[in-house]
């Protein structure tokens, strides 16, 4: 087991960072031109071997939305308003530009997303 | 197969060996290494980083009282990934719980106050 | 035959425990007020909780999960905080009521303050606690609860108009002090409809080891148990009717209370309400003080369980010893008991939406139910009731507090 600080210093001198899967959680993922294609809600990784390596990133419309659309879902009347509130659209992990992790930023439109 | 880290890692329980409580998962490292794909990297447990996410300034108040306890201390608990495996919808570790530091308040309250309680 | 046993046992100790402080002080000043006309409130607050109590024993069965660690898992730990905090500082509160009722038990047979007794009694229920099972707790403590019959036993002595408790049973508008009426309606909820008893009943199941295969006895306990609970709230009420609202006592002191009982029963009824009193009290105390220490440690994933020794789960174990500190240290100072219970039941029902809704939305994730999540109508009437109980309470709690009618 290992405490490790935020960056270490890898071979070559490139430097590898790390990032916080809790502190990218609710941020709003910027598009092409500034606009927001919504608030981080999921980050999913796949099992290779002993590696787990991140895919890619759910979007939506955030944590007190998706709230609200299960609290519809308690009762079916609701239903259309639920799939609204709680749809989500699918980001490849390596489309994302995290050099300000505050600000994650994609070069992609808002209608070239996959709904998930 | 796929993981959703939010849904089935951050914040579910840990079992040990022995099926013991371990904690919940309060944090998630990923890597980010130029050149290679991202991986996850450790997940983080304990008061730390827990307090962290609630806020920063108070999960860093703790860290620093937290480092006067000893050498090591005032750092969050991190766990290979590598030592985790799911099992939905908890996770297992590969190890026993009294190794890891999460349990030192635990092994300190009961040494220190519950033992002093007679017939404990 | 075992099951059979654990059932029968399951129900009787849901009877026994039903009373406590709060719904012995709310169902009285329900009908000293206004006689019958609340028996609906009771009646409604009995049937949520039979409905919850059921789903919290389902829930824990099928999922393996308790709902406070579910909670946190599902909804993530900033949700997860909002209803923790709330229902711990409700909770607690509800704590010190009773407390203070086992207190003012021992002050009715003694004459001695309660504020003496308030120590002595926070250190027993710690010692049930520290020291007993989930066994000797549930079944132990609460079975002595069975005294309570005797309000039963008093109502149907005393001769109930049985025209004017069944149109009790149907709501009606007060026709005097409304806003009197509705607080202690959502008292009375509040009273019957308490979160800890979830977190409770949830992790006594895992305590327990229950599986699917218990979902029908947990169905038989939590409908008959809490039913029959409920007739002896009524009757509560009945006899508070009965003996209090011709005299035109309203209950103001808790040093009123007793005359439930004396007024038919003489000296023998102070010694049985004092009995009682004590009993159920003690017995929700030992509920409440395991039902935080379970929501705390199941949410950030500590060791837990009454059935392992103190020394195995020492974060759990002061969780609840802190707690029932706290709780006894708010009798010490001289809080007056009789408002502590009633403030204390109005805010848990004006708190009710924040831990009923999350759960509510946990009783219908299949990844946790599987095939045995809520049907739809279980899910409005709850959540129907948990909303308007809580903007009832919103409304009446300042206007109680200011003394308006």
């Amino acid at each position: 087991m290992t405490e490790g600080s935020s960056i270490d210093a890898a071979p070559a001198g490139a430097v590898v960072r790390e990032l916080h899967v809790e502190s990218l959680l609710g941020h709003h993922l910027r598009g092409a031109h500034g606009e927001s294609l919504g608030r981080i809600e999921e980050i999913v990784a796949e099992v290779r071997g002993t590696d787990w390596v991140v895919v890619e990133v759910h979007v939506g419309s955030g944590a007190l939305f998706e709230r609200l659309a299960e609290l519809t879902s308690l009762v079916p009347l609701f239903g259309a308003l639920q799939r609204r509130l709680s749809a989500r659209h699918r980001v490849p992990w390596e489309r994302i530009d995290f050099s300000d992790p505050s600000h994650p930023r994609v070069t992609v439109r808002r209608s070239d997303l996959e709904r998930v | 197969m796929r993981v959703r880290l939010i849904r089935d890692v951050l914040d579910n329980q840990l079992l040990d060996v022995a099926d013991c409580y371990a904690g919940k998962v309060d944090g998630i490292v990923l890597e980010l290494r130029p050149g290679e794909p991202t991986r996850v990297r450790y997940i983080e447990v304990g008061p730390i980083t827990l307090l962290r996410r609630l806020n920063r300034r108070l999960g860093d108040w703790y860290a620093r009282i937290d480092a006067r306890l000893g050498k090591g201390r005032g750092v969050p608990i991190r766990i290979p990934i590598s030592r985790v495996t799911l099992d939905s919808p908890s996770l297992r570790l590969d190890l026993a719980v009294e190794k890891l530091p999460v349990m030192a308040l635990e092994r300190w309250l009961e040494k220190h106050i519950v033992a002093k309680i007679p017939w404990s | 035959m075992k099951r059979l046993l654990s059932v029968a046992l399951g129900i009787v100790t849901s009877i026994a425990g039903f009373l406590e402080i709060g719904s012995i002080t709310t169902a009285t000043q329900a009908g000293a007020d206004f006689h019958y006309q609340l028996v609906w409130a009771v009646l409604l607050g009995t049937i949520c909780i039979a409905l919850l109590v059921e789903m919290s024993g389902r829930f824990a069965a099928v999922s393996k999960h308790t709902i406070a660690d579910a909670m946190r898992e599902r909804f993530g730990l900033h949700f997860f905080m909002v209803p923790l905090v709330l229902v711990f500082f409700v909770s607690l509160l509800v704590l010190a009521a009773e407390i203070g009722g086992a207190s003012i038990a021992i002050e009715f047979v003694t004459g001695a303050s309660r504020v003496v007794w308030a120590l002595p009694v926070g250190l027993l229920a710690w010692g049930l606690v520290w020291y007993g099972t989930f066994s000797i707790i549930e079944n132990g403590v609460t079975l002595l609860g069975l005294i309570t019959i005797a309000f039963l036993v008093a109502a149907l002595q005393l001769g109930p108009n049985w025209h004017a408790l069944g149109h009790g049973l149907v709501p009606t508008l007060p026709n005097k002090q409304p806003a009197h009426y509705w607080f202690i309606a959502v008292s009375i909820l509040g009273a019957s409809v308490s979160p800890y008893l979830f977190y409770f009943y949830s992790a006594g199941a895992i305590e327990e080891k229950w599986d699917a295969t218990y979902l029908a006895s947990n169905r038989v306990v939590a409908g008959l148990g809490m039913g029959f609970g409920g007739f002896l709230n009524i009757a509560v009420l009945v006899v508070s009717a009965l003996v209090l609202a011709p005299r035109g006592i309203s209950v103001e002191k808790y040093q009123q209370l007793p005359l439930l009982l004396t007024t038919p029963w003489g000296r023998l009824g102070l010694a049985i309400f004092a009995g009682a009193l004590f009993v159920t009290c003690l017995g929700a105390t030992t509920e409440i003080a395991l039902a935080l220490a379970y929501q705390v440690a199941q949410g950030f994933g500590w060791n837990w369980g009454e059935d392992v020794e103190p020394r195995k789960d020492a974060r759990f174990s002061l969780m609840y010893t802190i707690t029932l500190l706290l709780a006894t240290l708010l009798v010490v100072i001289g809080l007056d008991p009789l408002k502590l219970t009633t403030l204390s039941m109005a805010l848990t029902a004006a708190s009710l939406p924040v831990s009923i809704v999350p759960f509510l939305v946990l009783m219908n994730d299949k990844s946790y139910l599987g095939e045995h999540t809520n049907g739809w109508l279980g899910n409005l009437s709850i959540l129907l009731v948990s909303v308007l109980a809580s903007v009832v309470a919103i409304v009446s709690i300042p206007l109680e507090i200011a003394g308006g009618s």
